[in-house]
């Protein structure tokens, strides 16, 4: 089975995001990075296919040097090998899809895993829209994946319950958390990951199609109102709440 | 100021992480200056109550739990005051949380590195403590780290001490406040095990007042502002969980380990001046297979063959190092056996913070066993010398099975210090447990040990603290405690009675 797993690099969960000089982009000085979370969930899947159906896995990711920290942990976690689609701009969902498109294609995969998204910007697109652009189903937020022959049965979390979906490969699927307990390394495989090599190919022509204008933390919380209790203070609280807070 | 007296508001500071029964308060202030401390201070004294100072919570000893008059709360002194990268210093009330003033200096690549388990945890309470935590290992305690505080004695006098300024003369240490007056000490004449620890004053002939006020657990003063050293942030980093299949396997893996990266750390390794050096472990830790098992529904990839328990580990590397420590590791974890295809290893980020949180679920785990079955537990906190340490572990082994104690065993490994947990459910199984823990602090005392290596004495081990030093040790402690605080208005009854 060919086995394709689009990752990419995301600031560390626990970072503080600040906004940068520019106003649209985030302050990435004192910035840590890693493996995307839920992209952990797409190598792991890929590995555990690659284990039942035998194949390759290829890791592909869109970034600049620095990415390649993401892609040797995919390495380091059993991928056989990956290309580092070199793009040091911060790209849109668009732009993204396009620098992947046509490896991604050109490696002629069974199947395409994906996390349902980077937790950076969230914007959840790419999973999606490389399957249109390669014109295959995509299933999304994928909590349990079974596969037999060509056929695919997946399972997605949607509000209070399940969906059952099946479809047929070549897909495209997206991991959610649950989808499976991604591995630690072996040291032996993290020492080899270092010296695989990862190909390079160049980022696209195409122009990002969404431009950010500005980028806002939300404003700062402020001081509560503190009431003694008395009947009066409760209606204030009551014209407060309804006048000021505006919440009833 | 705010001053809370409702007894369902201020429930919350009559008890700290130690389970221990019985505190009550009047009331709890709330300073957010030094002027408040001082105001706080003076109505204790005025109306002759005892005044207790309260940070997260977070202590095991019951250090912060109040018997009787007022509790001090530093909830709300919590300004992160600055960060100077250039000097490499941060200055912090004593409210801020420990987590977040880290995370701070790691955004400016600087590295804060006391890490007590428990990082919701006031800087003011790890200092007060002198808390210590994984990468003690490497880089010591609090306390090598603290270079300036602010502190309001129980008169109401203020003092600037900065590392260096009071400075004993021999025994004879002299302090001054802010208001110009002088005050005399003698430092205590016991000598402290050179080893981990955290139990009574600190005291050696030429000592530094600041090392005084830094692990007096409240009793001194209250302190306002701390400055902290700060080191450039470590490159980069290589974790592993280590499962092993058998117990002496793990134990000679963790003495070579732990005695190659002494030698690194000292520059005594044979293979310092090589091209990278030898391994030097900044926390070498233990999970015993009944810690294992505790918390194994949480991690369901504990192997099943870890019977020798398991070693978390951290190494700092460089871009250059790390391929050779890489190495390095691999060949001393192949060597002793261990269970290495199904150990865990992290070179990311995010792995390396799931192997602090499977050494964080121990203790928590611990915590909800004896919360949700109506259980007690007894925790011993002592280390020894590490000739001695073997010895000390086979003991605690020992005495578990002869009284059929069911337990856990974990901790800082690498500094010989461990936590053995005792999980008793009824008086009679509590009453035993305490009597095997006496047991085994009189053990860990006659091989040159310390009854506590970390969370301090508090209220809960007074009587230990008086078998370590005996009386004359405790009648060193109770002159400094006079002359700082001679109407005993601080931290009573933590560490040892004033009044005895």
């Amino acid at each position: 089975m060919n086995i394709v797993v689009c990752i990419s690099q995301t600031p560390d969960t626990a970072t503080k995001v600040a906004v940068g000089a520019d106003g649209k982009n985030i302050d990435a000085k004192g910035v840590k990075f890693v493996l995307n979370p839920y992209d952990e969930f797409a190598v792991e899947e890929g590995l555990q296919l690659r284990a039942a159906n035998g194949g390759e896995v290829t890791l592909v990711c869109v970034g600049g040097d620095g990415a390649k920290e993401a892609i040797r942990l995919g390495i380091a976690m059993g991928a056989d090998k990956a290309v580092l689609v070199k793009d040091e701009e911060r790209a849109d969902s668009f732009r993204v899809v396009s620098g992947i498109a046509d490896v991604v294609r050109a490696a002629n995969p069974d199947i395409i895993l994906l996390g349902r998204q980077s937790i950076d910007y969230d914007s959840a697109q790419v999973g999606p829209m490389l399957a249109e652009m390669l014109d295959m189903p995509c299933v999304s937020f994928v909590t349990k994946l079974e596969i037999s022959g060509n056929a695919v049965r997946a399972e997605r979390d949607i509000e209070g319950g399940k969906e059952v979906v099946e479809t047929s490969l070549p897909c495209v699927v997206t991991a959610q958390k649950g989808l499976n307990e991604p591995r630690y390394p072996k040291l032996p495989d993290i020492m080899k990951a270092k010296a695989k090599p990862i190909a390079e190919v160049a980022a696209p022509s195409v122009a990002a199609r969404v431009e950010t204008l500005a980028m806002r933390k939300p404003a700062d919380k402020t001081g509560g109102k503190i009431f003694e209790f008395s009947p009066e203070n409760v209606k204030e609280l009551v014209r407060l709440l309804h006048e000021e807070a505006k919440v009833i | 100021m705010l001053i809370k007296q409702d007894q369902d508001e201020i429930i919350g500071f009559l008890k700290d992480a130690s389970n221990m029964p019985g505190g009550w308060a009047e009331r709890v202030y709330f300073p957010e200056c030094e002027d408040d401390v001082v105001a706080a201070l003076a109505e204790c004294r005025a109306q002759g109550v005892h005044a207790t100072a309260a940070g997260a919570g977070t202590g095991l000893a019951g250090g912060r739990v109040p018997f009787g008059g007022a509790v001090i709360a530093t909830s709300r002194m919590n300004a992160l005051l600055r960060i100077d990268a250039d000097r490499m210093r941060g200055v912090v009330q004593p409210g801020v949380i420990l987590g977040e003033f880290q995370q701070e200096t790691e955004r400016l690549n600087l590295l804060y590195p006391p890490d007590p388990t428990e990082r919701t945890c006031f800087v003011g309470g790890t200092v007060a403590t002198n808390s210590s935590g994984a990468r003690t290992f490497k880089y010591g305690p609090t306390r090598a780290f603290i270079e300036r505080m602010r502190v309001i004695l129980a008169d109401g006098d203020r003092m600037e001490i900065p590392r260096g300024r009071f400075v004993a003369d021999g025994y004879d240490l002299r302090v001054q406040t802010e208001a110009g007056r002088v005050i005399e000490l003698e430092v205590p004449r016991y000598t402290m095990p050179a080893i981990k620890h955290a139990a009574g004053y600190y005291a050696h002939p030429g000592m530094d007042a600041i090392d005084l006020f830094i692990g007096s657990e409240g009793t001194l003063g209250i302190v306002t502002e701390i400055e902290t050293r700060l080191i450039p942030l470590p490159e980069r980093l290589f974790s592993g969980i280590v499962f092993f299949a058998d117990e002496p396997s793990t134990l000679a893996f963790v003495d070579e380990a732990r005695a190659r990266s002494t030698a690194s750390r000292t520059g005594a390794s044979p293979r310092v001046g090589a091209a990278a050096g030898d391994i030097e472990a900044r926390a070498l830790e233990y999970i015993d297979w009944n810690a294992l098992n505790l918390i194994r529904d949480r991690f369901p990839s504990i192997p099943d063959a870890a019977h020798g328990g398991a070693i978390w580990f951290e190494q700092e590397t460089t871009g250059e190092s790390e391929e050779r420590l890489l190495e390095l590791w691999y060949e001393l974890i192949v060597r002793h056996g261990a269970l290495a295809d199904d150990s865990w290893f992290g070179i990311g980020l995010e792995d390396q913070k799931r192997m602090r949180a499977f050494r964080h679920a121990v203790p928590e785990s611990v915590y909800e066993q004896i919360s949700e079955h109506g259980q007690t537990k007894i925790g011993t906190d002592m280390a020894v010398p590490v000739e001695r340490f073997a010895e000390l572990l086979a003991f605690y082994r020992e005495q578990f099975a002869e009284h059929g104690l069911r337990n856990v065993i974990y901790g800082h490994i690498g500094n010989c210090h461990l936590h053995a947990n005792i999980f008793t459910g009824t008086p009679a199984e509590h009453e035993l447990a305490v009597a095997v823990y006496r047991r085994l602090v009189e053990r860990a005392l006659a091989m040159g040990g310390t009854i506590s290596a970390e969370h301090g004495v508090g209220k809960l081990k007074k009587q230990y603290l008086l078998a370590m030093y005996g009386e004359e040790g405790i009648a060193g402690m109770r002159r400094v405690k006079k002359a700082l605080d001679p109407e005993g208005i601080l931290g009573s009854g933590t560490m040892f009675d004033v009044g005895q």
